[in-house]
């Protein structure tokens, strides 16, 4: 098994990874090379819009790729609490003994709809405790008595009376919450969060940005949270990496993404969603829509604005970096480093 | 809307006498006291044992060519009030006074079925899912001229129509003969609008239309309808769970909670300081795109839940940060609250006038 050194404050580092599906009339490649890091106790942000790869790429980590998809290269780094040592995720076998470890033992997961993520013919309290008598060596007594100091933890009022219920018995934030609590019950060290308050309204998703930020804190974890939704990021990570057709276009500090965008994408992006404080007049545009093939170059050269020159078209630009860690592939930055396609 | 200063108020009425217009308002659309009450718990051989009151005592003006917003969490009622509106439910009680022409009025909610196909003439609505409210097996022309065939419209006459309406959602005229399948998102919400205006509606209802869309496409689709907003005259009823857009598109907004509004106003006003304690909530919860302006503990509580409204009492009591005991006892009327501002505004809060409530730009 191979081990490599990082920085010891990493906790998961994807390089290069690339994944493609198969369907019967072509092949997709869904995620084109994206590498990011996520450091111990640290909320990274992954946005894109709908194929941007950014729920692809959280599902290679967890090896839960459909049968269909296939990693077509990269590694994926992971530092498993054990022996403290990177290993690369991809060296396992997705249903081999390593990897039911991790997967909800040490790398935890919360899915957009609570509601098809739980069994719908299991009590709650079940569903929960199972995960730790899977993982570990506890007594279903304990496992229980834990499930439930969850529970309360995670603001389930009543739980020692609600445990025995079915998700069809719990709203859509109570759901959400037990589904927090799930996550927590093997004491991850990373939790991957996939759209976890898309399907909530507004005051229940804030509870439950809420939730998310102080377990991480409480429980010391890492945290990526996947979402579309720029007002979360802001609201919640640190570092953020922006996604588009498979690529991560820029990254950086949550500040300095947002007050300081580089890129075309993220900068039409940001001006084109209606600000809370903002006025009416019109919203700035992206021209067109997301392709539904891989254009060539920078996969962002259909709908931008400020093409540099062919090389847009045919290459995929090297990475710009600006300060604080603020990274950025566009031609703008770096007109001849490139790799060829 | 602005705000008027009537001294008689009675419940379940809003003022006619606003000083919005120094004539009475021109409204296209009058909702009084609206009530939709379904059934549920029945079975084949039970009766139905419970009431619920999606829309319970819901009254509101909207005036012609404004953006009207209904704003509210998933089961406040906005979507059933939307739907009462086009009366596709028959409702339970209230009325529905609609102006297509200033002058001309009718009760959407007692129409006989002739006149109401003919004053559906006059409104439209827009949905939310574009994959789900196009038929994949119908052309683009097809969906668009649909509307007019019923009416009666020959191909000859429509099919220019067709052409006009594509033109003007900015689709290219040779997509005419395509099906659904090939185009995306915000292309299939276009084809939708296209085919709301095609009778040349004066009234358009969209329940929650860029929610289905993706960030980038949102803002195509909200200039798109506020372009036709001017172009047409239209006047739009427009229902969202996104704050920054109902803020961004809508003049006056109403807030719903379980079945009620609780508060209804200048959408700028209302957002910068509101009156009631439910919309403070709501705009609290909003994830402010800036992380400068993070918020480090948010003020909501609790869960909207139907179950929660016995019916005696402020329904929003159990979750509201300045409850007390009268607010449980008291059904709080919707009317209109001096605040210490000077200002007034129709709400739902026994204690309005007493509260001092943090809007949206609190801090920013």
């Amino acid at each position: 098994m191979e081990a490599t050194k990082t920085d010891q404050n990493t906790i998961l580092e994807i390089q290069d990874l690339k994944v493609s599906f198969t369907l019967p009339e072509r092949t997709v490649n869904a995620v084109n090379g994206v590498s990011l890091r996520v450091g111990q106790r640290q909320s990274v942000g992954v946005v894109g819009e709908s194929g941007c790869g950014k729920s692809v790429t959280s599902l290679a980590v967890l090896r839960l790729l459909a049968r269909n998809a296939r990693v077509d290269g990269g590694r994926i780094m992971f530092r498993r609490p054990q022996d403290n040592q990177m290993r690369d995720l991809l060296s396992y076998k997705s249903n081999g003994p390593e990897m039911r470890e991790i997967r909800g033992g040490e790398i935890a997961m919360i899915f957009q709809e609570p509601m098809t993520a739980f069994s719908p013919v299991h009590r709650i309290g079940d569903q929960i405790t199972d995960v730790m008598l899977l993982h570990g060596e506890t007594s279903r007594e304990e496992a229980r008595t834990r499930a439930i100091t969850l529970m309360k933890q995670v603001g389930i009022t009543s739980a020692a009376d609600r445990i025995d219920d079915y998700t069809f018995q719990f709203s859509g934030g109570m759901r959400q919450r037990a589904m927090i609590a799930m996550a927590l019950a093997c004491n991850p060290s990373l939790l991957i969060a996939d759209e976890p308050t898309t399907a909530l309204d507004v005051t229940i998703q804030a509870q439950v940005i809420e939730q998310i930020k102080r377990v991480q804190d409480e429980f010391g974890l890492a945290l990526m949270l996947i979402t579309h939704d720029l007002g979360v990021i802001a609201q919640t990570v640190d570092y953020v990496y922006v996604m588009y057709l498979g690529r991560v276009v820029e990254h950086g500090p949550v500040e300095a993404i947002f007050a300081d965008p580089k890129h075309p994408y993220t900068i039409d992006l940001l001006r084109s969603i209606p600000r809370a404080t903002g006025r009416r007049g019109r919203l700035n545009v992206i021209r067109g829509s997301v392709p539904n093939y891989l254009p060539s170059g920078c996969p962002f050269h259909t709908r931008c604005t400020r093409v540099v020159g062919d090389q847009c078209m045919t290459r995929w630009p090297a990475e710009t970096t600006f300060d604080a860690g603020h990274g950025v592939r566009c031609f703008l930055y770096n007109r001849d480093h490139g790799d060829t396609e | 809307m602005s705000i008027g200063n009537t001294a008689t108020e009675s419940r379940g009425a809003i003022d006619q006498s606003a000083s919005r217009d120094a004539a009475r308002p021109d409204n296209i659309l009058s909702v009084r006291d609206l009530k939709m009450h379904f059934s549920t718990g029945g079975g084949l051989f039970r009766r139905s044992t419970q009431t619920v009151k999606a829309v319970d005592g819901v009254s509101f003006d909207v005036e012609r060519r404004e953006t009207f917003g209904l704003v509210g969490e998933s089961g406040c009622g906005k979507t059933t009030t939307a739907r009462l509106i086009l009366r596709a439910y028959e409702p339970t009680g209230g009325s529905i006074m609609f102006s297509p022409q200033r002058g001309v009025e009718s009760d959407l909610a007692t129409a006989p079925r002739g006149e109401l196909w003919s004053l559906r003439d006059h409104m439209h609505m827009v949905f939310q899912d574009p994959y789900a409210s196009l038929n994949p097996r119908m052309t683009v022309e097809q969906l668009i001229a649909e509307p007019l065939i019923v009416r009666g419209w020959r191909r000859s006459r429509y099919r220019e129509r067709v052409t006009e309406l594509l033109s003007l959602v900015g689709l290219d005229a040779t997509y005419a003969e395509r099906y659904p399948h090939a185009f995306s998102g915000g292309q299939r919400q276009r084809i939708a609008i296209a085919r709301a205006l095609a009778l040349n509606p004066a009234l358009v209802v969209a329940d929650e239309p860029v929610s289905a869309l993706d960030v980038s496409v949102q803002a195509q689709i909200i200039n798109l309808l506020e372009d036709l907003q001017t172009e047409l005259g239209l006047t739009y009823v427009f229902i969202a769970h996104d704050l920054s857009l109902v803020r961004h598109i809508t003049d006056n907004v109403a807030v719903m909670y379980l079945g009620r509004i609780v508060e209804t106003g200048p959408t700028e006003e209302l957002f910068l300081r509101p009156a009631h304690p439910y919309t403070e909530m709501l705009l609290a919860s909003v994830p402010v795109p800036d992380p400068a302006f993070r918020k480090s503990r948010t003020v909501v509580r609790g869960e909207a839940l139907q179950s929660a409204a016995t019916g005696i009492g402020c329904s929003f009591a159990d979750r509201c940060p300045f409850a007390q005991d009268r607010c449980r006892e008291i059904d709080p009327p919707l009317e209109r609250v001096e605040r210490s501002d000077g200002t007034s505004r129709l709400t739902a809060c026994i204690r309005a006038s007493e509260l001092d409530l943090v809007g949206l730009d609190a801090g920013q």
